[in-house]
């Protein structure tokens, strides 16, 4: 057991009461869902049974309410969890133990900040995405938002990084991890691996690099400027250690990257049991990926 | 079957011509490229020559006897401001420069007086980023040399190559002390 794990398994033993506490919430509310539902499914049931023996059991007539009433038992119940559980558990959870388990990442380097939000103008801004304006600023869904801004120490200040779990256009353009980190001197210039940036790919000093990320610049010369070998080396070794290719770009004083990931990060748990030990490590790797990200890459 | 024969052997033409015609752009689009970076080179060097006059005066005020050193970079000043050097010209002014800022770095220790003339820490931050870009530079340009070279050596872009008359261009190397690499925290941290 190496000692993350360690650390880990004590935060654990620490946070049992809190954990016992949310985990009864969990239970409690949960059983009124699942109750309310059941009740609300059967009344839906015995009407769409009626309405069957209307029709004499014509499945074209039928199709419509059947999907009507897969609609609603689903609706029914996010209704009740926003009701019950919803945002008071979602919010206690990740400030009691998701902050915790942060700290316990790197006590002196990050800071949890749930419910921050990321500019929508920042990811217009990045180029990375494609097609933003078919999508009003209001339609876009920012789930599960989360930031982890680093605190400021002797290397970074406590402004130039956010990370955060984003999903423009409900994932069909973009869910994953979205980092943002501010450079300290305007570079003028855009470059990355989106075309959406330029038509002009260019080829980098790393034939492996060029492999794994197509970079887009009109200006040559600053793209290697900006990325230096030992930069393409780590870029590439990070592919490598978390099996994740990643699109990033620089544009004016921004350095973007945006990871794919499909699971939701950092969420609390609807139907698991809170004393599942195996939440904690996979919250453990997520943390992981989204700080480590950052130190892998040396950019603080 | 004449006008069909015919129509094939337009469309093969065609095709042929298409074919030949991106292999003769792509291997003007290389050549530009090569010559794009080197200007840019070229715009970072000037800069670093720029940073001479300066380098003189604090070498004048504070070490007045290395007269051996001040000729020789006002000589080196003088050179490099010929509007007509070649390529090979510049890098080997490139190499002797690198040399000058060395000695002058050097001799700081020597009349560690230097180091207290506003000049010497200007000239010391200049020239930090200056070769930061000068090496990023040459990066880019060793890179387009790199693949223009490759397109003058394969076929079919080799033929072409031979019959446009178009020469193997040589790696920008860097020297010793400009080969530390890089440090791009510069751009993220205070």
């Amino acid at each position: 057991m190496d000692s993350s794990n360690d650390k880990l398994y004590n935060l654990y033993v620490q946070l049992e009461p809190v954990i016992a506490e949310l985990e009864e919430e969990r239970k409690s509310k949960l059983h009124i869902i699942l109750l309310i539902t059941s009740i609300l499914s059967i009344l839906l049931i015995i009407v769409f049974v009626k309405f069957l023996i209307l029709t004499n059991f014509l499945i074209v007539f039928a199709l419509y309410p059947f999907l009507t009433l897969i609609f609603w038992i689903v609706f029914t119940f996010q209704l009740l969890y926003f009701i019950f559980l919803g945002e008071k558990y979602r919010q206690t959870f990740k400030h009691n133990i998701i902050d915790s388990l942060v700290s316990l990442f790197s006590q002196n380097t990050s800071k949890y900040y749930p419910k921050e939000f990321i500019n929508f103008t920042l990811i217009k801004d990045s180029l990375l995405f494609k097609d933003l304006n078919k999508y009003k600023k209001a339609s876009l869904t920012y789930q599960g938002l989360d930031c982890i801004l680093y605190k400021g120490n002797d290397l970074i200040n406590s402004s130039n990084m956010q990370c955060s779990q984003l999903k423009i256009g409900d994932g069909d353009i973009f869910k994953g991890l979205f980092i943002i980190i501010d450079l300290l001197k305007n570079t003028n210039t855009a470059f990355g691996t989106s075309n959406n940036i330029s038509n002009n790919k260019i080829l980098l000093d790393n034939a492996e690099f060029n492999e794994l990320f197509p970079v887009y610049a009109e200006n040559t010369t600053e793209a290697f400027y900006i990325l230096p070998s030992n930069l393409l080396e780590r870029m590439v070794n990070f592919v490598h250690k978390t099996g994740r290719k990643f699109d990033f770009s620089v544009v004016d004083d921004k350095f973007y990257i945006a990871i794919p990931y499909n699971r939701e990060l950092l969420e609390p748990p609807i139907f698991k049991s809170l004393f599942d030990y195996s939440i904690y490590e996979e919250y453990l790797t997520d943390l992981e990926l989204a700080i480590g990200i950052v130190e892998d890459l040396k950019l603080a | 079957m004449t006008i069909s024969l015919i129509f094939v052997i337009g469309i093969i033409g065609l095709v042929l011509i298409i074919w030949l015609a991106s292999i003769y752009n792509g291997l003007i689009n290389k050549k530009n490229q090569v010559e794009n970076t080197f200007s840019s080179i070229d715009v970072y060097l000037k800069n670093r020559f720029d940073l001479i006059p300066n380098l003189v005066s604090v070498a004048k005020e504070a070490a007045s006897r290395e007269t051996d050193f001040i000729e020789k970079a006002i000589s080196l000043r003088n050179q490099a401001s010929n509007p007509d050097l070649s390529m090979e010209d510049k890098v080997h002014l490139d190499n002797e420069a690198s040399q000058v800022f060395s000695r002058f770095f050097a001799l700081s220790e020597s009349y560690p007086q230097m180091t207290s003339i506003g000049l010497f820490s200007k000239i010391q931050s200049s020239l930090a980023e200056i070769e930061d870009r000068i090496s990023a530079a040459r990066r880019a340009f060793n890179s387009a040399v790199t693949q223009y070279n490759n397109g003058l050596e394969m076929f079919p872009s080799s033929i072409f190559a031979s019959l446009m008359n178009l020469q193997h261009k040589e790696w920008f190397e860097a020297t010793e002390g400009e080969k530390q690499s890089i440090n791009i925290q510069n751009l993220f941290n205070n």
